[in-house]
């Protein structure tokens, strides 16, 4: 008798494994749905890639952007923008002569650079630059 | 598959480089295999295929990791001198296994456990086919996952496999990786060597090595567990617990992530097999203690939580096997245990103490603050809180799977006769020991606990998730009558 009870048993817990394996599967991912090339995380890693040819290989720029300063948005960007450029050090906290400008688009560099306190290096990218700073 | 991050393999030679990762993986894989033959492992002889490698795997990938590292301080500015360092690592290991073969042949391995005996055929054909179809729905939830997030999820890009771009790419400068402003400066450096050992072997640097390194652990883990029940307990278990280890949403989700806590669950669960097989043949346990030894101290060099384990296996051995075995035998236990962990643990204390900096639970906060929140009841009641509502999480741990299991246990009992049961003690010590940690962390942590509870306590449980099952299916009753065998070997028991 019990030997019939965990063979009914280890066959229940059999194809209820094996329904959540395939449930889990089914909702781990769909490309078709939502192609990689079209990922915020992947779209803004190429942003920052096409930064690479115009910085110093190593050392470190700042990172100054117009989103919300701890916003998930602007650390996630200062992450990529990090991950991007190995080994150069991105640092968002420090004034460095030489710094990342990732802002919403070119009119807010512009703005940025009104203030007097950054020269444009170069303009890379729809809202990114590179910008040096002016000696007090 | 996308080459991701950075698209350095061009089409034209993409076969070459791939062919070339290859040579570096199957190079991880000897040298395990090397290592654990050479230090005369025996592994029970029906299971001893899978079993073998499986462990060489997880052995070779720590080991040349190592490796990697040493390379990567004294010898990275030489052309080609990682091969060399693989190089070496083959014959050093070759070496030790040819005088062994020489002294003592080539080992036929220990006898089969006489307690569960093979099921029916069609049983057994029915739920191996369940089990393939179950890792091959696995591989393809992570190949999806991988197309649809090919830099994995937000700790892989931010910690583990920027730490493996400096080590790639960061050339005399690669120790800025523990500068600030980068953050968990003190978080191991296993996985990451891992990751650039093979994209050296690569010669570029894409995604394709951490993704197939996820494809890996949904194959490797639950093939660790089922050969590992199969060899101490026989075919049906084994089947079981890799049916409901695949089935676990959490494991999936978190092995498809390219975070470093799969491996880690994984080298916990091959410190309790190797632990466990050491107590089937006590003629031949000490090589199968070093490398528990090993397989913890190499959890300790992949995450920070993998110390705590590492301490906790080494207690809970010592505690558990000296009232059944003796003081004299509990100590030669753990100094064989020690042995194992100590390249690893030097190591993580070298990178710790020298380079990194520390870590962010104590760093921001006083003790006084700690002992507030310990003796905090709210915080208690939270943490509480949280274990008890995550096991009801559908994308955790299936419910009605769990309580399947539950009523599987109760219906055919745990047994109480099978070897080494002071083993299974030390396991269960050695878990609420490490639960317990997990506790201690969530009660003092300077962050948000809420924030901190949905960051990262599905994380924790899934460290222990697949370890848990090796226990449970390796205490049931799976034969009404089985005999009395504590510390007598197999081949005796089987008359030879």
């Amino acid at each position: 008798m019990r030997v019939v009870v965990s063979s009914i048993l280890s066959l229940l817990i059999a194809l209820r494994a094996m329904w959540i394996v395939f449930v889990t599967m089914s909702t781990m991912g769909d490309p078709m749905k939502r192609p990689a090339e079209n990922d915020s995380v992947v779209v803004t890693l190429r942003r920052m890639e096409s930064l690479r040819s115009h910085l110093p290989r190593e050392g470190r720029v700042g990172y100054i952007t117009d989103m919300p300063e701890e916003s998930v948005a602007a650390i996630q960007a200062a992450h990529l923008a990090r991950f991007a450029l190995v080994p150069l050090l991105v640092d968002p906290h420090s004034d460095h002569p030489l710094a990342i400008a990732d802002f919403s688009d070119d009119v807010a560099v512009d703005d940025f650079l009104v203030a007097g306190k950054y020269d444009l290096v170069r303009k890379v990218d729809s809202g990114l630059a590179i910008v040096k700073r002016v000696p007090p | 598959m996308l080459n991701g991050l950075l698209d350095t393999v061009s089409v034209g030679n993409v076969g070459i480089t791939y062919l070339r990762a290859a040579v570096g993986f199957a190079t991880a894989i000897f040298v395990g295999y090397l290592l654990m033959r050479g230090l005369g492992t025996r592994l029970p002889r029906h299971a001893s295929g899978w079993l073998l490698a499986c462990l060489s795997i997880c052995v070779g990938l720590c080991v040349t990791s190592l490796g990697t590292l040493i390379w990567r301080i004294w010898f990275w500015s030489i052309p080609g001198s990682l091969i060399v360092v693989d190089f070496i690592l083959v014959a050093m290991f070759a070496i030790v296994f040819g005088w062994r073969i020489r002294k003592e042949g080539i080992s036929r391995g220990t006898d089969r456990p006489a307690d569960d005996p093979d099921p029916p055929r069609i049983f057994f054909l029915l739920f191996a086919v369940f089990l393939g179809w179950g890792i091959a729905c696995s591989i393809t939830g992570v190949v999806l996952s991988s197309l649809e997030d090919p830099l994995g999820d937000w700790d892989a890009w931010a910690f583990w496999n920027l730490k493996a771009k400096f080590l790639y790419l960061g050339g005399a400068t690669w120790t800025d990786m523990f500068e600030p402003p980068l953050e968990h400066t003190d978080y191991p450096l296993h996985l990451p060597l891992a990751i650039a050992r093979l994209w050296f072997y690569q010669g570029a640097e894409s995604a394709f090595i951490p993704q197939s390194l996820c494809v890996l652990w949904v194959i490797l883990i639950p093939g660790l567990l089922v050969s590992s029940v199969a060899a101490t307990r026989g075919r049906m278990p084994a089947l079981l617990a890799g049916l409901v280890l695949v089935a676990t949403p959490g494991f999936l989700i978190l092995s498809a992530r390219q975070f470093a806590d799969a491996p880690l669950s994984m080298y916990i669960l091959a410190s309790f097999c190797l632990l466990t097989l050491s107590t089937l043949d006590s003629r031949h346990a000490g090589p199968l203690l070093v490398l528990s030894g090993l397989t913890a101290g190499s959890a300790a060099f992949t995450k920070n939580e993998g110390l705590l384990f590492a301490l906790a296996l080494l207690v809970a051995t010592c505690l558990f096997c000296w009232p059944k075995r003796g003081f004299r035998a509990s100590c030669r236990v753990g100094a064989a245990l020690l042995l194992g962990m100590i390249p690893m643990l030097i190591t993580v204390l070298i990178m710790k103490l020298g380079f990194a900096g520390r870590t962010d639970l104590f760093e921001s906060q006083s003790l006084a603050r700690m002992l507030t929140n310990l003796c905090d009841i709210e915080r208690h009641r939270e943490v509480i809180s949280w274990t008890i509502r995550s096991f009801l999480f559908p994308n955790q741990i299936d419910g009605p799977l769990l309580l399947f299991i539950l009523v599987y246990a109760l219906t055919v009992g745990f047994s109480r006769s099978h070897c080494g049961q002071w083993v299974k003690g030390a396991i269960a010590g050695t878990l609420l020991l490490v639960a317990a940690g997990y506790y201690l962390v969530f009660l003092i942590t300077p962050h948000d606990l809420s924030w901190h509870l949905v960051l990262s306590h599905n994380r924790l449980m899934m460290h222990i998730w697949p370890s848990v099952l090796f226990l449970i299916f390796t205490s049931l009753n799976f034969r009404p009558a089985s005999k009395a065998c504590d510390r007598v070997p197999y081949v005796r028991r089987t008359g030879r």
